[in-house]
């Protein structure tokens, strides 16, 4: 038994800190060929299909960690000010970056070009303090690329952004580009055919991470704080039972996973549980455009 | 020593001339010549060391023409072979006593300031009872302690005639023994030959010999 | 001759001090109208190659020329502001790669320059120590910015206020150093280097402070109404962005709205330096200006003064000449006696009139020798020192 406690717990540190090291450079940072540096997976995933091998894409973020909050530590950060070109999310996404020093030059704010788009909620009280008068600090939902069409934007602004990087390789960025954005176009369109079927029912959400889901496929849903890894206390199973008084919904959205006492404790109460990744992290497996076919697989099948 | 023969000279616009038809001086002879004020001595003197050169006539001295000679050949003579002593001393008094001893080393073609001459300029300073000033200023030493450095720089390239022009002239009676007997007794020494230009008549039985220069010079004014 | 000059040497030392003031006029003579030119050449040369290293510069209508001491130089005044917002048309452009720069605080008389990273490769600045602004709040500082506010890696630099009446809004920020440059003998030898963002919040345009929500800050509400919270003086304000707080450092507003001194937008090529100039060429409230011709325009004036110093300084040298003559030939006349004896004693006149002349050869050589060190002097140290006063 003693034996067994040991292994076991020698296992889990073993792989907490594997969650906690960054990725090293990938073996693929090659210093013959740009460096690209972005600020979450979609972005790196989008840089690594245009570019197909003629960029070395780096997203170090370690496993596990939220990219929307992490923040990378110096030696991190002073990579990614030595990278050739930085893709930026935009949004507010990636807070760390307003807190540190880059080569302003060779950012790319990735929602740049629809930042009419950007949706954003009140996040703190207005307050006053000083000569500048009432102020509040407001909060941007920035998981834009879950409207899949905002996505397609994304990939055009990093097609430019490649382009000026390889300028001999314009007219293949611009090809990829086409393929990329009609991949997108078809993910969009089985997607939206997939939420039309739910007919406004009432959704639930584990967090408020499907602002632009919702925006674009007419989703009627309402947020909560649920992490997948914890059994929500008893106080917050009383909101839910109050919250389906008003918003009977019969679906919720997850990011990961729950434990599985919770999904059969929301499966008794009627409510069942689709996962919908949104892949701010590297996934275990596949890649962006199948792991969001796995999404929409996984709605339509409820 | 010194011949002089049908010896004119006159300086330009001035009645004054000396005439002297033949006069000798004998090798190691220590002669004092005497005569007033302002009546040529030092004009003689000059003409002897061939600072001037004479209207007519020759000067030999130590077998050597000096009135043949070229003004280089002079020069060089007047160092290696002359040992010039001044009433007003005429030492430099920007150069300490050593300096002012080994001058004519400074100036003299072909000639160096060597260890030798470095020890020469000490002894002759410790001779003439100066050895502990090498390092002072002319302004800083006496009247007699300066023409002690005078007599040793003129006895620095042990000179075969030694021409003194009123030496003891500016001297206190002390001093001017001391440097008379100086110049004797080195003249004695290196069998050189002497001519002192004096009026000082106390001095006159340290030599051999005293030549009137009113006599000597023939010349009489008109 | 070796005899003559060691007796021309002692007859200088022997009169040092007719030699030394001799020496002294000669020398000033000599170097005065050389430095002078020497010094305002290499100046003009330092300050035109930094021009010339600066293709562009955007800023507000105003004096151009304050533009440009104050972005180029930073010094003179800070200009109007532009906004950052302008930053992002340049770089929309496609045609230049814009690198903001916010030049208007100090640290005790040190400028801080506000800029990005593009900065420092724009410059070609290296580190000789420390690393690379990484955090909001940190400093990097010129080789002669650290030497003169006696700082090193691990030290820290506190921006000082702009007034001393200042009471509200500029708080001094404490900023660790974390990195010092090897010099390049420019101006950004004595800058001190931090991210724009700092700069804003040495302004107060951002800020960090206690949670409004948290117990801590209960003392600091003056009253809630409603969702709406009033603080009063109390409230903590940090005045050092550390670890700890940066979470609480934000901005207010559209960042887009804040302040720029200045900005240098980099061309991309030939083609783009003349586009963006023709664009806002007639813009009513910026001015895109080319440095070099700025400060041409201002050498133009500093030579055309320099022209009437040197003058009047060659007729001063004619005069000086002119006594230092007179000197010689009275100190000629003076030792007639000397003269005289080194003649009786042997000494040719070749010989007496080196010894004459050696005494004006040593004396000129010496004063030509002082004036090449007080030359090289000043080219190393006399630059930055007129520099500072042309500017």
């Amino acid at each position: 038994m003693r034996l067994l406690c040991l292994v076991l717990t020698v296992g889990l540190t073993a792989c907490g800190q594997q969650e906690e090291e960054a990725r090293a450079p990938s073996a693929a940072e090659d210093k013959s060929v740009p460096v690209v540096y972005t600020v979450n997976y979609p972005l790196a995933w989008l840089a690594q299909q245009l570019s197909a091998g003629a960029t070395s894409v780096e997203f170090p973020a370690p496993t596990g960690e939220d990219p929307a909050f992490w923040k990378p530590p110096p030696e991190i950060v002073a990579r990614y000010q030595q990278a050739d070109l930085v893709l930026l999310n935009g949004a507010n996404y990636a807070r760390w970056l307003a807190q540190v020093s880059m080569p302003a030059n060779r950012l790319r704010d990735t929602s740049a070009g629809f930042a009419g788009h950007i949706l954003h909620e009140s996040r703190s009280p207005v307050h006053s303090h000083g000569p500048e008068g009432a102020h509040s600090h407001t909060k941007a939902a920035f998981t834009v690329w879950l409207d899949l069409s905002l996505m397609a934007l994304q990939a055009e602004s990093v097609a430019v952004a490649l382009q000026e990087l390889l300028p001999g390789q314009a007219t293949a960025i611009e090809e990829r580009l086409a393929t990329l954005q009609q991949q997108l176009a078809q993910l969009d369109t089985e997607l939206q055919s997939v939420a039309a079927q739910l007919e406004g029912a009432p959704v639930l959400y584990s967090h408020p991470v499907y602002q632009y889901l919702q925006r674009r496929y007419n989703i009627n849903g309402v947020a909560l704080h649920w992490e997948p890894d914890q059994f929500p206390a008893e106080q917050e199973w009383a909101r839910l039972q109050a919250l389906l008084q008003s918003h009977p919904a019969q679906l919720m959205l997850w990011e990961d996973d729950p434990l599985p006492q919770v999904a059969q404790r929301l499966a008794e109460i009627g409510i069942a549980v689709v996962v919908f990744r949104p892949q701010g992290n590297w996934p275990a497996a596949g890649d962006f455009a199948s792991n969001m076919r796995g999404n929409i697989d996984r709605l339509r099948s409820q | 020593m010194i011949q002089l023969e049908g010896l004119e000279f006159r300086y330009p616009q001035s009645t004054f001339t000396l005439q002297i038809s033949s006069a000798r001086i004998a090798p190691g002879e220590h002669t004092a010549l005497i005569g007033p004020s302002g009546c040529g001595k030092t004009t003689l003197l000059n003409l002897l060391a061939g600072v001037l050169l004479p209207d007519r006539g020759s000067i030999a001295v130590a077998g050597e023409m000096v009135t043949a000679m070229s003004d280089a050949a002079r020069r060089d003579f007047r160092i290696r072979k002359l040992g010039l002593v001044f009433q007003n001393f005429e030492l430099l008094d920007y150069l300490s006593v050593c300096d002012n001893i080994l001058l004519p080393l400074r100036i003299g073609r072909d000639l160096r300031v060597t260890a030798d001459k470095q020890q020469r300029a000490a002894d002759l300073a410790e001779r003439v009872g100066i050895a502990d000033k090498l390092d002072r200023y002319p302004d800083q030493l006496s009247q007699g302690e300066r023409q002690r450095v005078a007599v040793s720089r003129a006895l620095l390239l042990e000179p075969a005639l030694i021409l003194a022009d009123e030496p003891t002239g500016n001297l206190d009676p002390g001093n001017k023994f001391l440097v008379l007997d100086l110049l004797v007794d080195y003249a004695r020494e290196y069998a050189a030959t002497l001519v002192v230009v004096t009026h000082d008549r106390e001095l006159l039985d340290r030599f051999d010999r005293v030549l009137d220069f009113q006599q000597l010079n023939q010349w009489r004014p008109a | 001759m070796r005899g003559v000059l060691y007796l021309a040497w002692r007859y200088i030392l022997w009169h040092r001090w007719k030699s030394a003031i001799l020496i002294a006029a000669v020398t000033l003579v000599v170097y005065l109208p050389l430095g002078l030119q020497l010094v305002v050449e290499r100046t003009a040369t330092d300050i035109t190659a930094r021009a010339d290293a600066t293709p562009l510069l955007l800023g507000r209508r105003g004096s151009p020329l304050e533009l440009v001491l104050n972005s180029l130089y930073f010094s003179s005044d800070y200009p109007q502001p532009l906004n950052y917002g302008q930053q992002q048309d340049l770089r929309q452009s496609g045609l230049v790669d814009p690198i903001p720069l916010y030049v208007r605080f100090h640290s005790q008389r040190v400028p801080i320059v506000g800029t990005s990273l593009d900065y420092f490769e724009f410059r070609g600045l290296e580190l000789a120590q420390g690393r690379q602004l990484v955090s909001l709040g940190e400093a990097v500082l010129g080789a002669r910015a650290a030497e003169v506010l006696g700082v090193n890696v691990g030290d820290t630099v506190l921006s000082s206020p702009e007034s001393v009446f200042e009471l509200a809004g500029v708080y001094p920020l404490k900023m660790p150093v974390v990195g010092i440059l090897a010099p390049r003998f420019d101006q950004d030898d004595g800058a001190i280097f931090v991210d724009l963002k700092t700069a804003w919040i040495i302004e107060g345009l951002g800020h960090g402070h206690q949670d409004l929500t948290s117990s801590q800050a209960a003392g600091a509400i003056l009253k809630t109404e409603g969702e709406r919270i009033v603080a009063n003086a109390s409230l903590v304000q940090y005045n050092e962005i550390t670890p700890d707080n940066i979470d609480s450092f934000h901005f207010h507003g559209d960042l887009s709205r804040l302040p720029l001194t200045a900005i240098l937008p980099v061309p991309r090529d030939n083609k783009g330096r003349v586009l963006i100039q023709g664009r806002y060429q007639s813009n009513e409230t910026l001015q895109m200006l080319s440095p070099r011709e700025v400060i041409d325009q201002l050498l133009e004036t500093v030579f055309a003064v320099q022209r009437y110093v040197l003058v009047a300084m060659v007729m001063v040298a004619v005069a000086t000449g002119a006594v230092i003559l007179l000197v010689f030939l009275l100190s000629w006349r003076a030792r007639r006696g000397e003269q005289l004896t080194l003649l009786r004693l042997g000494g040719s006149r070749f010989v007496i009139t080196s010894l004459m002349l050696a005494e004006a050869l040593v004396v000129t050589l010496l004063a030509l020798f002082l004036a090449a060190v007080l030359t090289a002097l000043t080219i190393t140290f006399g630059g930055p020192l007129l520099q500072a006063v042309v500017m």
